[in-house]
């Protein structure tokens, strides 16, 4: 009988199909009277629940809540109250006035579009950098800096774009299951305070990381096994060691070539055209004049507030950036000939669509965190002033990606195309969509840690004491499970506090000794190699082979050069690292070498920070210690394998590696594999490659998605590629693996929004690229050809958003447009004309460029 | 919900997800299209759940304003039908906790079934186990029936559920578990002719 309760437990738990799978089971059911009663019932049960059908509401009540929706009292607060026709007037009015002022200068505009015309081909023929330095420096030529006019006509558009030209997105389809009365509905009105508020229901949870708005420790996970920013990160490095180590110098910035002020003429035409132009208040307000301002609250007490959302929109992606910075483009066109470079298939090279590339998945990216830690000393009250919101590159965000979450695997993969169908020989943008679980492999393991102090040595009074609170946070953070010890590398060196000694106690005492002034100079001595060892092997000695991957490591904290000893040190940490023994550092004070030592912990798989306070102390020994269990697939090696007859042109943002950068990450790869089957239990499966393209990334974090994309061409309709995801999934305890293939259709056919998608994910490349080719003009003092850079990516977004239907109320193009509005505003000779803010700026315009594609974490 | 027939999403419902911002942003049609295609499935759920035939109207008004004044929190990154679900079912709880309260006994309704709006013809029309099923529904404790319903009608997944719920997996299939025994069990004395109601 007893069995019997259990099993039909587990019939309930497992469903009846449990009859069928299992032949005990079966022959038990069918022997046994109740058992067999209970399993028909619950067929009845499964198939009656099945068949419950949705519940219509009475149509009368259906009404009476649309009501009650449209006669909200918040919702009311956001409904204009401006009669329709007047909002019509108002559009119409001020669409005169930009027509009149566009006309006024037809003929130069004409000629300047020509001339663009043949800029913009150029600009998109190329994916070189140089090519688009190129275009920048083209643009800049001062006869093409007085008008500024012909795109602002985009105020004199329709109402409502939506109403003349029908979205041809064909979406998937939701499920409907009743007609109901179509009600006009008022929209709630989002607070302006808030740019998201927190979710009501936590089926819409918010990822923890929009809200983690630290800049100040400098963690760089280096979990990109190489690629292409790894140069022009390390030459950041090396060029910002001496502004880490202390203050920022703002006496550099003055050194660096300020451009004079445009000519006059310049400024008055464009004021003519800021003054025709419907502008948003924060971004111009302080730059205009009392009558200006007059003039452009009039316009928008006449047409912007009444004009509702899509109205504020078509505003805000007209509006004039910075005067004297403004190419003279109409937008629409500069989308125009985006579109068509995007579908050219004359004068294209092809590359192999085989061997490795370089991987683009860089949350932890050392150069992120370091333009952070710049950015983060940024005052930015007096922008604030003048901007209003000076955030600028804090507000950027990565586009949201139509993956949903895997159900039961760490990893999903999903691949789409930037069209649904083709005729003949046609190119076309792929992209790999990865998306990761949002449940992470768990609460933080108990960590065995040996803590290496470098006191070779002596410290200044600043650098003590971030160290002695490091040491302090180290013992808060300690959890009864946890081993951490103390070695000392200097003089005294030496083992300082054991792992059964670490409590705060012990480490006072210890502390106070290490620092104290009247040193034992008969005290042996350990330089950092021996130490480090040391640590190393106590570590070892205390690793627990069934503990996840990450929580026995080796953490040093630098305080001094460690070049001399550096071949010696690269060598240890790579075979602890193979032995599952991670090193992190972290630098404190000013005589550290950032670019040495992350080559170690490159080499050492651990992190690489930087404590700036003492105060951050808390937060980096809680990020360290909480890393291993942000992971949720380590070793993701993603193939891509295109059909036969498809051309590859590019992986944006990637590069095909050379055989000794391939060998890295085959050997970073394996070393994973092998730490991971040797403390998870998780089968080795790596050391071959495979067809088509590879791209390795070392780590994948919770929640993060990542797209990766591809320019091909197909001959035709037919399948385009197949893509494999390898995984050791770090949330289930197995390999992984997720697959996803893409076919094109014959014949034309109209974008849905998963095309929209790839298409909105190549602009924000492009934004991202733009971002970071403006920063380095700017960093070299070109701050003009910056401004061009931005204002013609910007113009290109404006053009886009006019240019694919459903995209001139998107929300996305719209915080773009915006953004780009406020650093060419800031970038106005007349603010920034004495080279302020030139260098944080160019940091900032850096950092845009990571975070519009990325979402930076540890 | 059986198990064997967890609903497995292999479409994303990208145009959906983008109803609630498009109603932030003015459009009129958005929330109407929204109305269309849940107003069924959180009718239903409401009106299984127990909340009697006299308040029905004020909670699924009630649901429909919430969805609306919360509109600008939803994330389009994530799917629709739990959002939604997570409000109806805090609006239905929260009103069978205070009509507990006011008549100041357990948490089973005194009316739990569709309300006469479908009409008996309607009803004939189900089968009979779906008419028991119906009757049955009520008698559950609210937990097992939220479980059950969200699945069912709700069409979620468990680890949905899980979340519009805020428990555990393991409590939604401990819950699911026990409902659907307590279900068959009754059913198989409802067959065998025995009197009384699920346990």
């Amino acid at each position: 009988m007893k069995r019997c309760a259990s099993l039909q437990e587990r019939l309930a738990d497992e469903g009846v199909s449990l009859v069928d799978r299992d032949t005990a089971i079966g022959e038990h059911v069918a022997g046994c009277a109740e058992c067999s009663a209970f399993v028909a019932s619950l067929r009845q049960v499964d198939a009656g629940m099945s068949r419950l059908s949705p519940l219509a509401p009475p149509p009368q009540l259906v009404a009476r809540t649309a009501d009650a929706v449209a006669g909200n009292p918040k919702a009311s607060a956001g409904r204009s109250t401006v009669d329709p026709g007047a909002r019509r007037l108002a559009a119409s009015l001020a669409a005169v006035v930009v027509l009149g002022a566009g006309f006024a200068l037809t003929e130069s505009v004409q000629l300047e579009l020509d001339r663009v015309e043949r800029l913009v081909a150029q600009q998109f023929s190329v994916t070189d950098k140089l090519q688009r330095d190129d275009l920048a420096d083209n643009v800049r030529a001062p006869e093409t800096r007085q008008t500024a006019v012909a795109h602002q006509s985009v105020s004199a558009m329709p109402e409502s774009l939506a109403e003349q030209e029908a979205p041809a997105e064909t979406a998937l389809p939701a499920r409907r299951e009743l007609a109901a009365p179509m009600v006009a509905f008022a929209p709630p009105v989002p607070e302006p305070s808030k740019e998201r508020k927190k979710p009501a229901g936590k089926a819409s949870a918010k990822s923890k990381r929009d809200d983690d708005a630290d800049g100040f420790l400098l963690g760089g996970s280096v979990d990109r096994v190489t690629g292409p920013q790894d140069r022009a990160a390390l030459e950041l490095y090396e060029g910002s060691v001496s502004s880490l180590s202390g203050a920022f110098q703002q006496d550099q910035i003055a050194k660096l070539d300020v451009e004079e002020s445009p000519p006059e003429s310049d400024l008055s035409a464009l004021q003519q055209s800021k003054n025709a132009t419907l502008e948003t208040p924060r971004v111009l307000a302080g730059e205009m004049s009392d009558r200006d301002r007059r003039q452009f609250s009039a316009a928008l007490e006449s047409a912007g507030r009444a004009a509702g959302a899509k109205d504020e929109l078509r505003k805000n992606l007209a509006n004039t950036p910075a005067a004297g910075l403004t190419q003279p483009v109409e937008p629409r066109q500069i989308a125009r000939r985006f579109l068509s470079e995007q579908e050219r298939l004359t004068g294209l090279s092809f590359q192999s669509d085989s061997g490795y590339w370089a991987n683009t998945y860089v949350p932890g990216d050392p150069a992120i965190r370091l333009l952070e830690a710049r950015l983060q000393r940024w005052d930015r009250n007096v922008l604030s002033a003048r901007i209003g919101d000076a955030r600028l590159e804090n507000a950027a965000r990565q586009n949201w990606q139509p993956f949903d979450l895997p159900e039961s695997a760490a990893l999903a993969a999903y691949v789409h195309a930037d069209k649904r169908g083709v005729n003949g020989r046609t190119r076309l943008r792929v992209q790999v969509g990865l998306q990761a679980s949002q449940k992470r492999s768990g609460l933080r393991p108990d960590m065995n840690v040996g803590v290496v102090l470098d006191l070779r040595r002596p410290l200044d009074d600043a650098t003590g004491v971030k160290l002695r609170a490091l040491v302090a946070a180290l013992a808060r953070a300690r959890q009864p499970g946890d081993r951490f010890s103390i070695t000392v590398a200097g003089h005294p060196g030496g083992l300082l506090v054991a792992p059964e000694a670490f409590r705060h106690g012990p480490i006072s005492v210890a502390m106070q000794s290490l620092f104290a002034t009247d040193k034992n100079i008969k005290a042996p001595s350990m330089d950092l190699l021996a130490a480090l060892h040391s640590a190393s092997q106590r570590v070892r000695q205390e690793d627990d082979a069934s503990a996840p991957l990450g929580a026995s490591m080796v953490l040093l904290v630098s305080t001094a050069p460690i070049a001399e000893q550096r071949e010696s040190l690269e060598r240890m940490a790579h075979e602890n690292a193979v032995a599952g023994i991670g090193l992190s550092v972290v630098a404190v004070g000013g005589g550290t070498e950032l670019a040495t030592i992350d080559r170690l912990v490159l080499l050492g798989q651990g992190h690489r920070r930087v404590l700036a306070t003492a105060e951050d102390a808390g937060k980096l020994v809680d990020r360290e210690l909480h890393a291993a269990s942000r992971a949720v697939a380590r070793a993701v090696r993603l193939r891509i394998r295109l059909a036969p007859g498809v051309e590859l042109i590019d992986v944006l943002g990637s590069e095909n590696l050379s055989e000794q950068a391939a060998q890295r990450v085959r050997d970073a790869e394996r070393s994973i594999d092998q730490r991971v089957a040797r403390n998870i239990g998780i089968r080795a499966d790596r050391g071959d490659d495979e067809e088509g393209i590879q791209i390795v990334i070392p780590s994948f974090f919770a929640g993060d998605n990542h797209t990766v994309l591809l320019d091909v061409v197909v001959p035709g309709a037919g399948p385009v590629a197949d893509v494999s995801v390898r995984y050791k999934d770090l949330v289930y305890r197995r390999n992984g693996v997720a697959s996803a293939r893409l076919a094109i259709a014959d014949g034309h056919r109209a974008p849905g929004a998963l095309e929209h998608n790839v298409l909105k994910n190549r602009l924000a490349y492009e934004l991202a690229h733009a971002a970071s080719t403006a920063g380095q003009q700017l960093a070299g003092g070109d701050r003009r050809g910056a401004a061009h850079t931005l204002s013609f990516v910007r113009n290109l977004i404006i053009g886009m958003s006019e240019e694919i239907p459903g995209w001139d109320d998107d929300n996305e193009l719209r915080a773009d447009a915006t953004l780009l509005a406020q650093y060419l505003a800031v970038l106005d000779p007349r603010f920034a004309g004495d080279g302020r803010y030139q260098q944080q700026l160019a940091d900032s315009l850096r950092y845009l460029a990571f975070r519009r594609l990325i979402a930076p974490h540890e | 919900m059986s198990p064997d027939a967890e609903p497995l999403e292999t479409v994303v419902h990208l145009d959906e997800r983008n109803w609630l911002a498009r109603h932030c942003r003015g459009d009129r049609d958005a929330f109407a299209e929204l109305m269309n295609a849940y107003q069924s499935s959180l009718y239903g759920y409401l009106v299984r759940c127990g909340v009697p035939p006299a308040h029905r109207d004020d909670v699924f008004q009630e649901i429909f304003v919430k969805i609306h004044l919360a509109a600008a929190s939803y994330q389009p990154s994530r799917p629709l039908r739990p959002w939604l679900f997570t409000i109806a079912a805090n609006s239905v709880r929260n009103h069978l906790r205070d009509e507990s309260r006011r008549r100041g006994f357990g948490d089973a309704p005194a009316d739990s079934r569709p309300s006469a709006d479908h009409g008996p013809q309607a009803l004939a029309e189900i089968d009979e186990t779906v008419a028991w099923l119906e009757q049955a529904l009520p008698q559950l404790p609210l937990d097992q029936r939220e479980v059950l319903l969200l699945g069912s009608v709700g069409g979620l997944r468990l680890q949905d559920i899980a979340t519009v719920l805020d428990i555990p997996l393991n409590t939604v299939k401990t819950l699911t578990r026990r409902a659907r025994m307590s279900l068959a069990n009754a059913l198989a004395e409802h067959v065998a002719g025995a009197a009384g109601g699920v346990v």
